[in-house]
């Protein structure tokens, strides 16, 4: 899309040519994945755009043509011009196109997660292919079959974790299940006063920390630059440039994230649309 | 800052940059935002000395290397790739080698 941000109107992205005019990042990345042998290679694709299995099947084969090192930065698209490409009036709220009552992204992400849910991986005794065959509950469409499980196993994201559907994303499915009381089978185990709620509370708290400190970035690592040279006699203030799920690594607990924050990757490019 | 602004896209980006309840001007966050303290100028060389220095000060696990708006170029990479990573090399703050295979496990080796 062209950026009416300025102003209301398209002159100063044309005028300067802020990214405009530019191609589209899938076979873009599909060509530098085949041309590299190390690169991470992550490409934007918004959820507006791209309905899930299309966005699963093409995740998942660069990742084959990439050998393991592709991932999906994941966006809502920012304004209503980008939109308007695919034929929509306005975009809907970025919390809604990523979070459909408590589930994130209603039905699509399911759909991303099991292509790379990978546990057992895709052959004829994986877990889900049995759970199939005594009838697929709906979040898991049988289509999505079709392509194998991506090279990394599990398909890398890369959310927008300043928000919370984005946290959620962002953290493993085991802490994911809990958050919400279940995985009683899957989960580490605890000591038996633990129960549900506590273990909820505590994935909750994995998830979204409290209090909640800024993204490290290039902006955060300024700050705290400043703020070390500035105080006087304070403690320098940690920063973590490439900071995981927000939130500095413990021996013991550490989340394991499945996705990275987006800091990690570009701090000042614009959604696709 | 009047009242707290809202986006569609890149909010967090945005509460960054207005730095809510602060009570900064905006002419305090924008001098915050494009006028770090950190001024990465010189040659590679003394670039990776100022970046050791803060890395040393602040800590951290790596460096986010990116130029605003998409204007990557040939010029750019070159600078980056063939300057400021080697020196950065040389001072033993990024990697010489890739060890792994897929990007997860490299983005986890820290």
């Amino acid at each position: 899309m062209v950026s009416e941000a300025y102003r209301g109107t398209a002159e100063a992205t044309l005028k300067y040519g802020l990214q405009v005019p530019k191609h589209d990042p899938v076979p873009l990345a599909a060509i530098i994945a085949a041309a590299t042998s190390r690169l991470g290679v992550v490409a934007t694709m918004s959820t507006m755009a791209w309905p899930p299995f299309m966005l699963a099947r093409v995740s998942t084969t660069i990742d084959h043509i990439a050998g393991g090192r592709f991932g999906w930065n994941i966006v809502t698209s920012g304004e209503d011009t980008a939109a308007q490409n695919f034929g929509l009036d306005k975009l809907a709220a970025a919390r809604t196109a990523l979070c459909d009552g408590g589930r994130v992204h209603g039905p699509r992400l399911p759909a991303f997660r099991f292509m790379g849910a990978g546990r057992g991986g895709d052959g004829p005794r994986s877990r889900h292919l049995r759970r199939l065959a005594q009838g697929p509950p709906d979040r898991f469409p049988r289509r999505v079959l079709q392509v194998p499980r991506p090279a990394q196993h599990r398909s890398l994201t890369a959310a927008p974790a300043n928000l919370r559907p984005g946290r959620w994303l962002a953290a493993r499915p085991r802490l994911r299940r809990q958050a919400r009381g279940f995985g009683d089978r899957a989960g580490p185990r605890y000591s038996r006063d633990e129960g549900i709620p506590r273990r909820r509370a505590r994935a909750r708290s994995q998830i979204w920390p409290q209090p909640r400190r800024p993204q490290g970035s290039v902006a955060g690592l300024s700050n705290a630059w400043r703020d070390h040279r500035g105080s006087a006699g304070g403690a320098p203030t940690p920063c973590h440039p490439h900071r995981l799920l927000s939130r500095p690594r413990s021996p013991r607990a550490a989340p394991r994230p499945t996705s990275i924050s987006r800091s990690t990757i570009s701090t000042n490019h614009c959604p696709a649309g | 800052m009047p009242g707290r602004l809202t986006t569609n896209g890149e909010q967090g980006s945005l509460d960054r940059f207005q730095q809510w309840g602060s009570g900064k001007t905006l002419r305090q966050l924008a001098a915050e935002r494009f006028d770090s303290d950190l001024d990465l100028i010189g040659s590679p060389d003394d670039v990776a000395d100022q970046m050791a220095q803060a890395a040393e000060e602040i800590g951290g696990d790596g460096f986010l290397i990116s130029i605003p708006f998409q204007r990557t170029s040939r010029r750019f990479i070159n600078e980056v790739c063939e300057g400021l990573v080697p020196a950065l090399q040389r001072r033993r703050l990024v990697r010489e080698a890739y060890t792994r295979s897929t990007l997860r496990d490299t983005l986890r080796e820290f």
